[in-house]
């Protein structure tokens, strides 16, 4: 702990600081991101909710940057709350809060339009870097979770019943590419090594592929929903 | 049902032939009736001329049968008729003589010469003598008396003569004679024909299916019955031979030895010898007909129709003797009607043959082809509706045992999958245990102890902690999936620990190449290797002091997966090192994995651990529709 590094190292754009709320429902957890945001000089702090009714009320009235979000709250779930902001408020990057960076979760989180994830427990005086990290191109990316981003999105193996013909959501060859490096194990910057990119292209293609998640998980309920007669 | 059908088709069968008769006889006025001529005189002379001295010439009644009446004799003589008519002769007048009982005959009216036969139509080597029919013109006859004289050619030894002789109108004669001759002639053709092909699919039938002799031998006789009329009208005119004699005789009672035949093998009757006797008759009755030449028909044959009535009758009474029911009760009532019936054909015309009845009455046996015919196509029937009843008997057995067993695969497989559901449960909390066993349990042991000891280094405690974190975070990643990609672990493995490497300071060379996905990576081994990476980075990143932790994943030239960790830190003396339980761990897991481990290091020269994983990694390669 004593070789922590300089979370600063990008310089935090301190005259626009990013405007960050949180919903969280443990008191202790909240007070103490509360305090390391407004610590940070390069995040102001939004708003700190208890509850997703509370912060959806909050959000008709001022939208921050950033959302954080807790997903197991008393009056909704997290995943709800998450989808119904991304549906509401795209220009907030919702940010989920989770103990163990499961794929099971973070891949729920991202197919209801989360942006990230921050590992609960792990260096709270590091949010200040994650935020801004994950603004830039999202959380990194498990090696288990790239693969299956890679068997889901791939566009020649998508499954016969998805609505696969007109590739809403499918990756280009390029981002296919970053993935399978990140599930080999390569960090964000030997990905960009490997394959001759800057690293922010990197960034900018995880961006584009959660997106393409959230496009094809909302494709497929409609395709789904269509199956089943729920939708005319 | 069939037995309906049977009758019906009997019925039909024996009525179309009648029908014209009734029709001529009862429906038709006839105009000029014909009249029988009962009372004729005769006079024996080979003149070519009719013989004017009347008084020579003797009374007889018509039929004159010569064997009767001139027995040996062999020769000519003139008939003379008296006709008187009472009308002016009008139209076209005519004989009608059923049967064509003579070798010649010549024609002579009022004086004038009307016609003969000549030849031709010799009738001796034939199963059914022609009916005959004279047309005479009104100008050759006057009101009142008139006198037709016969030219006849016989032979006493053939049962020739003369038959009844009508006179009539000359449609009322060619309808008589078309009546006959459809009886005994067309109907002789089509049965005969019929009775062939029927033989012949009987003998498909029985060529697939061999084991049905019956079938067989009933295909035999339908084609010897049918052989008969078929070939009497190729052979039954021109010159008679010994050899056409001969063969007559075989075509005449041809179908009587496999019929025989079907009769024993139906009543399961075992009599051998009978069976060769009737297959021997039929041969001797040939050589003897050859041997004896000419003339040897009328003498062999009726002695061989003879003694075929009386083996029939005695298999059939044997049959009612024995009275086994193997077959359908209907096909064996067919058959024996069959076989009575044919038998009471042969012996009818028998009795025509030995004088019991006048010889102008109709010959039956061209009826047998019919008989046997429709007993054949009975058969055929039967057997393809017996057949066509096991095949859907047997498909419903079948369709029932198929359900029967898809139930049983279908209960197998369920209780499998259940068993196996549990199985793989019971795996999996076993698994979980372990992993909290060796993992956050032990660290968490670990801390408690810590504490308890009275250290109260916070940032000793933070690490503990950090790492009770780690460990469950691993145990979340081993419930996921892998893909059964090796990287994918190992990558997992350092995505944990990224900032644990990133707080020591530590830089990662990572050098891994693509690898083909493997079954053998289950989630058991896929634990083991994951707590011994974990335990070989926890090292490095604690004790060794490094900056660098290089990590080489690559084939072997023996096409084993080396996994190569190397740090640059500080290293340790393996003989007296605190790191020893760790190592010995990793050692566990390794000979666990069935991988061969060397751990290289000493004190200021760093630490490299290799592990080298079985062969079966790359063995058990799972291939990819799609490439990633």
């Amino acid at each position: 702990m004593q070789l922590m590094k300089n979370s600063d190292e990008r310089g935090p754009d301190t005259e626009h600081p990013i405007s960050v709320a949180l919903v969280e429902d443990e008191a202790a957890t909240r007070a103490g991101l509360a305090a390391t945001i407004a610590a940070d000089a390069s995040l102001s702090l939004a708003g700190t909710y208890a509850r997703a009714g509370e912060a959806l009320a909050a959000l008709s009235r001022a939208t921050p940057d950033v959302l954080l979000v807790d997903l197991g709250l008393p009056d909704m779930s997290g995943l709800d709350l998450i989808r119904a902001v991304a549906a509401q408020y795209p220009s907030i990057d919702v940010l989920v809060f989770t103990a163990f960076g499961d794929e099971a979760t973070v891949i729920a989180c991202l197919e209801a339009g989360a942006r990230g994830y921050l590992l609960k427990g792990s260096g709270v005086s590091h949010i200040g870097f994650d935020v801004r990290e994950i603004r830039s191109g999202g959380s990194p990316l498990s090696p288990q979770i790239a693969r299956h981003l890679v068997r889901r999105l791939r566009p020649a193996a998508a499954p016969a019943s998805a609505p696969s013909a007109n590739i809403s959501g499918a990756l280009s060859a390029r981002e296919l590419e970053v993935l399978n490096a990140i599930s080999r194990g390569f960090s964000y910057a030997e990905t960009a090594a490997l394959l001759g990119l800057q690293p922010g292209t990197v960034h900018a293609h995880l961006k584009n592929i959660y997106r393409k998640l959230e496009v094809r998980s909302k494709t497929e309920a409609v395709f789904e929903a269509n199956r089943l007669g729920l939708l005319k | 049902m069939i037995q309906v059908l049977a009758c019906a088709t009997v019925a039909i069968g024996f009525l179309l032939p009648v029908s014209n008769s009734v029709h001529a006889q009862w429906i038709e006025p006839a105009p000029r009736p014909l009249r029988a001529i009962e009372q004729v005189g005769f006079l024996a002379s080979q003149a070519l001329r009719p013989p004017r001295d009347e008084a020579n010439s003797q009374v007889i009644q018509l039929p004159d049968d010569w064997s009767v009446s001139r027995p040996g004799t062999q020769g000519v003589g003139w008939y003379r008729i008296e006709v008187d008519l009472e009308e002016l002769p009008q139209g076209i007048y005519g004989l009608y003589m059923p049967r064509f009982a003579a070798s010649q005959m010549s024609v002579v009216v009022n004086g004038v010469f009307i016609g003969g036969t000549r030849a031709l139509l010799d009738p001796r080597a034939r199963l059914t003598p022609p009916a005959l029919g004279w047309s005479i013109p009104a100008a050759l006859l006057r009101h009142g008396s008139n006198v037709i004289h016969l030219r006849v050619v016989a032979d006493a030894g053939y049962r020739q003569g003369l038959t009844r002789v009508y006179f009539g109108g000359a449609a009322e004669v060619w309808d008589a004679r078309s009546a006959r001759e459809r009886m005994q002639g067309l109907a002789h053709r089509v049965f005969g024909f019929t009775s062939i092909v029927l033989g012949f699919a009987a003998l498909v039938v029985w060529f697939r299916q061999r084991g049905d002799v019956i079938i067989g031998w009933l295909g035999l006789s339908a084609i010897g019955a049918g052989l008969g009329p078929a070939l009497d009208d190729i052979t039954g005119y021109g010159r008679t031979t010994a050899l056409r004699e001969a063969l007559v005789m075989i075509y005449a009672y041809g179908f009587v030895p496999p019929l025989l035949m079907v009769l024993l093998r139906l009543g399961a009757l075992r009599a051998r010898g009978m069976a060769i006797m009737s297959w021997g008759v039929l041969g001797l009755a040939f050589i003897a007909a050859l041997e004896l030449g000419l003339g040897a028909l009328p003498r062999v044959s009726p002695y061989v129709g003879l003694f075929y009535v009386c083996v029939m009758a005695v298999t059939v009474a044997a049959y009612w003797w024995s009275r086994p029911a193997l077959h359908p009760r209907y096909l064996v009532q067919l058959i024996f009607a069959a076989a009575g019936l044919s038998a009471a054909f042969l012996l009818h015309d028998l009795a025509i043959w030995f004088g019991a009845v006048d010889f102008d009455r109709m010959v039956l046996m061209p009826l047998v082809p019919a008989t046997l015919a429709l007993l054949t196509l009975v058969t055929l029937l039967s057997r393809h509706l017996e057949a066509y009843r096991a095949l859907r008997q047997s498909r419903a057995q079948l369709e029932k045992r198929v359900a029967e067993r898809t139930r049983e695969l279908e209960e197998n497989y369920e209780r499998i999958n259940k068993l196996e559901r549990v199985q793989s449960a019971a795996e999996e909390r076993q698994r979980i245990v372990a992993d909290m066993h060796d993992g956050l349990g032990g660290t968490l042991v670990r801390l408690l102890s810590l504490i308890k000891s009275g250290s109260t280094d916070r940032s000793t405690l933070a690490g503990e902690l950090e790492q009770a974190l780690i460990e469950l975070r691993l145990s979340f990643d081993s419930m996921e999936d892998f893909d059964h990609d090796l990287l994918v672990l190992l990558g997992a493995v350092r995505h944990r620990l990224s900032r644990s490497f990133e707080l020591a300071g530590i830089e990662i060379d990572w050098r891994v190449e693509p690898l083909p996905r493997t079954e053998w990576l289950t989630p058991q081994r896929s634990r083991h290797l994951q707590r011994l990476l974990l335990e070989v980075f926890t090292n490095a990143i604690r004790h060794s002091n490094a900056n660098k932790v290089s990590v080489a994943v690559e084939r072997t030239d023996e096409a084993r997966i080396r996994v190569s960790i190397k740090d640059n830190g500080r290293g340790f003396d393996q003989a007296q090192s605190a790191l020893g339980r760790g190592i010995s761990n990793i050692r566990k897991r390794s000979a666990t994995l069935e991988s061969e481990l060397v751990l290289d290091t000493a004190p200021g020269r760093g630490t490299r651990v290799i592990l080298e994983l079985p062969k079966e990694v790359l063995g058990s390669a799972l291939v990819d529709t799609t490439p990633i």
